[in-house]
């Protein structure tokens, strides 16, 4: 096993890739993908400003070499001394653009380190979440040294009959420690989907209770969740502003955000009947970023403009609707969880799914009936069946067999099953139960008395 | 050398942590020279403006100074496309990592169902997930948390009974106190009661034995407090006595190893949870299996064994944790039965599926020049050397039998329809 100490330069990934994601993909899909959001999330935030860093630092040096040329050109081959106050105002211009680059530096260098030690953290604190590797080798070798010594002992037809190897050991060997981290990782998994659910106060509250803090990015959701407020309160600016700062990620999504958003503005107007408003704004703003990819959406939001109030109504309902901010809103909740790499299902709804799916039997179905205190099963709840609906079943390989009147389990010594003319299944326990004195026993599905034999054994096998 | 699951996914994470360090150490080294460079130079520009364009008697900037400020802005502006030039190199160590987070932390995670789970963005499945974390916290002594969703969901009728209690219940017993529950058993006196109790104590003695002397003390008085323990069962009482005497070996001994079960304790909170909660803190175990199961799937379709998509009408690995219903896998065809395929009882009294009899039945003709649709009824038992007719055979039910069973299942059928996708927009337009 190849697992060196960090080595200075990153070492090529070691395994082989599968089919899964495509015909060729190299991916690696395994359980941590669970995790996905915990390093996707930081990196975005980190990208984002980076790339927006870049920017502004290449602004300031073109800045900079403009107004230094332009001093250059003023002392250039002069003999003479130059007044103070020509040079000052440059000077000083230039002595602020150095500074403005070096704080912008400054500031970009400590948020890629600050990005770079949280994801190490992050990494340090799930890999504490897997048995560590030389437990998990010296136990294999450990029992490889009992097989070799079987085998030499009985010769090899023994090595079959051998138990299997105990395959977690953390499950077993330190079983609490277990339950912490599951709790531990159940915690984050739970924090990460109240967030994206909006319910910020609570994934807080969490995060303190657990000991979560570095683990979750509050912040992002903090941030999109008070630009959906403002959206809701029919303030497009932050959402725009958002826009601004993500424009290069949202242009290779594909994204329509900041249109839609704009459109919005132009709509309020419209509205407003201020026409020249609407034109100025759409030529302002909304060309440039519509008239590579969009173009329809420009049309249609210039024809918006030019025809009559009440026609546009008719033609652009979506345009017109009262409920127009809260869907900007829900697609910018959508838009922002497509950037951040959220979109898919979240490592607790996963859970949730498989859960149900390893749970469910056919017999499952939303089970009105009996009273909420006495359900045991829980993809039987009406509240979460739909969840279940068209989920696989869980594949079984010992089967079991309940009685239809009780419950309990039937097997062949203590409790054996019977049938009955209705085609249920009862125990032997519960059969007796139903035994009449005269040696007839009682159905109670068909409601009435019947001999012993038309009671049948049945053999599971 | 066989790589390990989790071997492997160390590897992945050593190998993120790597790269992020390497970007780690590019940005500082970039700082310690680029940021140095211009401090200086940024230093030496203001000592120039003081020098040059102080207050001087002719308000001039001499030929001397200027040739210093050209050669100063020059380096100025170097300076600061060098800058520009330096960050520009981190992006190679940056994207590296963001290639890594993609390659090896897939967005969606392997095991995917044709149907979305998505308890995210409709409200009413907001509920639902949220109804279960609700549960889930309360029943793990977070009290706080519980509280806020609370606040959070107007609408779900939460129904936790004496939250406090369950807190402390959970808290307790998590560090091996039942003093908390024995009080609450005391007062309340479910129907359970007894063996409860008997289940607290035992867990109690087990873990004192496992903890050695420390707990000696705690352990006496706790079982001291109430009435005497296991004064109905002195079988077990001996039993305990006996595992106390000889101490941590007890654990090994064939006598006492059943006191020790490792299930206990998480039975015990579960059921001492139930009767605060309406639902027996199901989210727990659903996160738990589901985990459970996602590893190993996911380690099947690392392997190549199965796709990412499962289509089957049944998971591909073996696991079953269900005891509310009868399952009742086939014998023969291996595969749960279900309402289309139901379990027949042969006239020899073995059960199989139906499809499993067709099977059977097909490939048995009267004679060899015999028709495909002269088949022959009659088929023998896999099991048993019973010859019998496809007519004998009778279906069995497992669904549980009850007063109220036969009330049509038509209504729920349109109540479930009801679920469905609220969360389409409302116009085309606005999504993406």
């Amino acid at each position: 096993m190849t697992a060196p100490e960090p080595p200075r330069t990153v070492p090529p990934f070691p395994f082989r890739g599968t089919t899964v994601g495509g015909k060729d993909s190299k991916k690696q899909t395994d359980v941590l993908s669970l995790d996905y959001c915990t390093f996707r999330t930081p990196y975005e935030e980190c990208n984002v400003l980076y790339r927006n860093s870049q920017k502004s630092l290449e602004r300031n040096a073109i800045l900079t070499s403009k107004i230094a040329a332009l001093i250059k050109r003023k002392v250039n081959n002069s003999t003479e001394p130059i007044a103070q106050n020509v040079l000052k105002k440059h000077f000083d211009y230039l002595i602020q653009q150095v500074q403005e680059q070096k704080a912008e530096m400054q500031k970009s260098l400590d948020t890629t380190v600050a990005f770079c030690q949280k994801i190490q953290y992050r990494c340090d604190k799930l890999a504490e979440e897997f048995p560590t590797e030389s437990d998990e080798e010296t136990e294999d070798e450990d029992i490889k040294m009992e097989v070799e010594e079987q085998e030499e002992e009985a010769g090899p037809s023994t090595s079959t009959a051998r138990p299997p190897p105990k395959r977690p050991p953390a499950k077993e060997t330190d079983e609490e420690k277990w339950e912490r981290t599951e709790r531990n990782k159940f915690a984050r998994y739970i924090a990460w989907h109240m967030l994206r659910c909006g319910f910020i106060e609570p994934a807080k509250e969490l995060i303190k209770t657990a000991n979560l803090q570095g683990m979750v990015d509050v912040e992002v959701f903090q941030r999109i969740f008070a630009i959906e407020q403002a959206l809701h309160q029919r303030n497009t600016q932050p959402c725009i502003e958002w826009c601004n700062l993500h424009r290069s990620k949202l242009r290779r999504i594909g994204s329509r955000m900041e249109i839609v958003a704009r459109t919005q503005d132009v709509i309020t107007f419209i509205e407003e009947g201020n026409i020249p408003e609407a034109v100025a704004y759409v030529k302002k703003n909304l060309t440039p970023i519509a008239k590579d990819k969009f173009q329809g959406d420009l049309t249609k939001v210039m024809s918006a403009i030019f025809i009559p109030l009440e026609e546009s109504k008719t033609r652009n309902p979506e345009y017109h609707t009262p409920l127009r901010y809260e869907e900007t809103a829900k697609m910018f909740i959508k838009e922002a969880y497509r950037l951040y790499g959220l979109g898919g299902m979240d490592a607790f709804e996963t859970l949730v799914q498989m859960g149900l799916a390893s749970m469910k039997t056919p017999e499952c179905h939303a089970d009105r009936k009996t009273p909420k205190k006495k359900q045991k099963c829980i993809v039987c709840r009406p509240d979460i069946f739909p969840l279940a609906k068209d989920l696989p079943f869980a594949h079984v390989e010992n089967s079991i067999i309940l009685c239809s009147m009780n419950g309990s389990v039937c097997d062949d010594e203590h409790n054996i099953p019977f049938l009955f003319p209705s085609g249920h299944v009862f125990g032997k326990k519960a059969v007796n139960k139903l035994r009449r004195k005269n040696g007839k026993i009682w159905d109670p599905v068909h409601k009435q008395e019947i001999e012993e034999d038309e009671v049948l054994r049945l053999y599971f096998l | 050398m066989r790589v390990t699951p989790s071997g492997r996914t160390k590897t992945k994470l050593n190998t993120l942590r790597t790269a992020a360090l390497n970007l780690e150490n590019t940005a500082l080294k970039i700082s310690a020279t680029c940021i140095k460079n211009l401090d200086i130079h940024l230093n030496s520009l203001i000592t120039m403006r003081d020098e040059l364009f102080g207050v001087t008697e002719t308000n001039d900037v001499s030929v001397t100074g200027q040739i210093l400020i050209e050669g100063a802005v020059e380096k100025a502006a170097k300076l600061s496309k060098d800058t520009s030039e330096y960050h520009k190199e981190i992006h190679t160590s940056l994207s590296k990592v963001g290639k890594h987070i993609d390659r090896h932390f897939e967005l969606s995670p392997a095991p995917q169902f044709k149907v979305y789970c998505d308890l995210t963005s409709s409200p009413r499945r907001k509920e639902v997930g949220c109804g279960l974390i609700y549960d889930y916290v309360m029943c793990n002594g977070m009290n706080s948390v519980g509280e806020l969703i609370k606040e959070e969901m107007d609408y779900y009728d939460f129904d936790v009974q004496e939250p406090h209690i369950l807190q402390k219940i959970v808290i307790d017993l998590r560090v091996g106190d039942i003093a908390s529950s024995l009080e609450y058993l005391e007062r309340e006196r479910p129907p359970e009661e007894k063996e409860l109790r008997r289940s607290l104590q035992t867990q109690m003695i087990t873990d004192c034995i496992e903890d050695g002397l420390e707990s000696y003390d705690r352990t006496v008085k706790q079982l001291r407090k109430f009435k005497y323990p296991f004064v109905d069962d002195k079988e077990r009482a001996a039993l305990l006595v006996g595992a106390l005497l000889i101490g941590k070996a007890a654990k090994e001994d064939a006598r006492y190893k059943n006191l020790f079960d490792s299930t206990n304790r998480e039975f015990i909170s579960q059921k001492m949870t139930s009767f605060f909660v309406p639902y027996e803190a199901p989210l727990k175990n659903l996160m738990k299996y589901g985990l459970r199961n996602v590893d190993k799937v996911t380690e099947l379709c690392f392997l190549g064994y199965i796709g990412t998509y499962i289509y089957g009408t049944e998971l591909p690995i073996g696991t079953f944790l269900n005891i509310c219903h009868s399952a009742f896998a086939c014998p023969i065809l291996k595969e749960q039965c279900t309402e289309t395929n139901p379990p027949m009882r042969l006239v020899c009294g073995h059960v199989v599926s139906r499809d499993a009899i067709a099977r059977l039945t097909s490939s048995h003709r009267i004679n060899r020049s015999a028709s495909r649709n002269q088949r022959h009824h009659r088929f023998k038992c896999p099991y048993c050397p019973r010859e019998q007719y496809i007519e004998g055979a009778r279906a069995v039910k497992f669904k549980k039998w009850d007063e109220y069973e036969y009330i049509s299942d038509e209504e729920e059928e349109i109540e479930v329809g009801e679920e469905e996708v609220e969360d389409t927009y409302q116009f085309q337009y606005f999504s993406n």
